[in-house]
């Protein structure tokens, strides 16, 4: 449970900071890359289903949490 | 979570609005709905191999293959209104899903499963928020489910950060099937179970060519969280029994993300993962994909990932598991385990699309468009042995 404080901590710290950065529309031509998506690519929701019936662990990556026994 | 804890956390998400807000002195408007109407069809192809099936309790074969579609259709109904409809099917084969019964090759050694949702989203320009709802259902042979959730967007500092916050709770039923030699001297405690899920995602702009985000998730699940028909053998030839899991399952995973475009034809997508929940599984996740831009409409994308998880305290191998314990699991899924996966993305995109039809209408609207083309394969290795091999495709269309 550590690890999981110290992240949480780190991040919204490192994000307070950088809340500071403001990039102009104009300026965000690699920004509006889709490959500069924060999220996984809509192709990859297969795997993300497989991933979480294969391992214990689950989310914070736009996958099924719920919704399905994932029993075979 | 302590209260201290928790305080700490919100002060310094409140910073973030705070920093922000002091600095806009220009006016930043969110984008409204355009008028085309987009459609993604999508299909993969899965087959894994193994021998550490949880129906025959740690042991016997994995053998599954699984034949996946779904369509994504998101349409605007004006400048501020959208609805879009997520649905799809699965067929799959599961030669452990016929060890249920021995005697004769059962009907759930194929199934079909289908879902749908539907959601419903409306922004407030002015504000820059937007505001969702979506319900959806998902059936199966022995598991049927529905659920529901809403979600809040703010986008602020120019659109540079952007808060994400989603709830969504599911409620599912199981037509409980036992292993054939148990019957009728099996009982699960309930047929239910329910999932309840909360999400807060926070992307920021670091710098014009690398932004970050961070998704914190709780997952609270209760009911029937053990698979009826998986089987447990008991240490010692003590006999069997199925699968024993406590009514209540908390699970903790915290993600980040760092998108990063080093150079003109480079991007660098990674993700990390810290999980953890109260069955005693902590896991780490790392992903690196590296898009390679060959031309403009044309991207490679290798990837690759690594996984790593504690086993759960329920979890013991074929026959190492007591009678006298509480609870019991010889599913692998929930072992101690390492996982690789690697493998190629392809992406075509040209500017004016793929394939287009003609203008429907004088006015050179009612164009349909195949916009993109997109495919992913890979290979996926567990160190339980169990190996797998999948390929995925996008198409994508437009309609305005």
């Amino acid at each position: 449970m550590k690890t999981l404080k110290r992240l949480i901590f780190t991040a919204l710290a490192c994000g307070t900071l950088s809340s500071c950065v403001s990039v102009k529309a104009y300026q965000k031509m690699y920004l509006n890359d889709q490959d500069m998506a924060l999220s996984a690519r809509k192709v990859e929701v297969f795997e993300t289903n497989f991933e979480t019936y294969r391992e214990g662990a689950a989310g914070a990556n736009g996958g099924k949490v719920g919704g399905g026994c994932g029993c075979n | 979570m302590n209260l201290k804890t928790f305080l700490l956390a919100t002060c310094l998400l409140l910073g973030q609005f705070q920093l922000t807000y002091a600095q806009d002195s220009t006016r930043y408007q969110m984008k409204a709905n355009t008028n085309e109407i987009e459609a993604n069809f999508l299909s993969s192809y899965y087959q894994q191999e193994g021998n550490n099936a949880a129906v025959t309790g740690g042991i016997g074969t994995e053998e599954l293959s699984d034949f996946a579609n779904v369509l994504i259709v998101n349409i605007p109904l004006d400048s501020v209104n959208a609805v879009s409809l997520y649905g799809g099917a699965d067929y799959y084969t599961s030669a452990s899903t016929d060890n249920i019964d021995n005697n004769v090759s059962s009907s759930s050694s194929y199934d079909l499963r289908g879902f749908a949702t539907v959601s419903y989203s409306r922004k407030n320009l002015f504000r820059n928020e937007t505001y969702g709802v979506h319900i959806g259902f998902s059936a199966e042979y022995d598991y049927n489910s529905i659920s529901a959730g809403g979600s809040y967007t703010k986008e602020w500092n120019h659109g540079n950060s952007e808060l994400n916050v989603q709830g969504q709770a599911f409620f599912d039923r199981w037509i409980l099937i036992y292993p054939i030699e148990l019957r009728p001297d099996v009982e699960a405690p309930t047929a239910q179970r329910q999932s309840f899920n909360g999400q807060i995602n926070f992307f920021q702009v670091l710098t014009k060519k690398l932004q970050a985000g961070i998704s914190g998730e709780f997952v609270y699940m209760t009911g029937l969280l053990s698979t009826p028909f998986h089987r447990v053998y008991f240490a010692n030839d003590q006999g069997l029994d199925i699968e024993r899991l406590p009514d209540s399952r908390l699970k903790i995973p915290v993600g980040v993300r760092l998108n990063y475009f080093p150079f003109d034809r480079l991007v660098l997508r990674s993700y990390y993962r810290y999980y953890q929940d109260d069955f005693g599984i902590a896991a780490n996740t790392f992903e690196l994909e590296t898009p390679i831009k060959i031309s403009t409409f044309f991207t490679v994308s290798p990837f690759y990932r690594y996984h790593t998880q504690t086993a759960s305290d329920y979890f013991a191998p074929y026959q190492q598991h007591l009678p006298s314990e509480e609870f019991y699991t010889s599913d692998y899924d929930l072992s101690a385990l390492d996982s690789h996966k690697m493998g190629l993305g392809i992406r075509y995109s040209p500017l004016y699309g793929v394939l287009r039809s003609k203008p429907m209408r004088k006015n050179e609207t009612g164009i349909l468009m195949l916009k993109t083309l997109e495919a992913r394969f890979g290979y996926y290795s567990r160190s339980t042995g169990l190996t797998a091999y999948f390929g995925s495709i996008n198409l994508g269309f437009s309609f305005k």
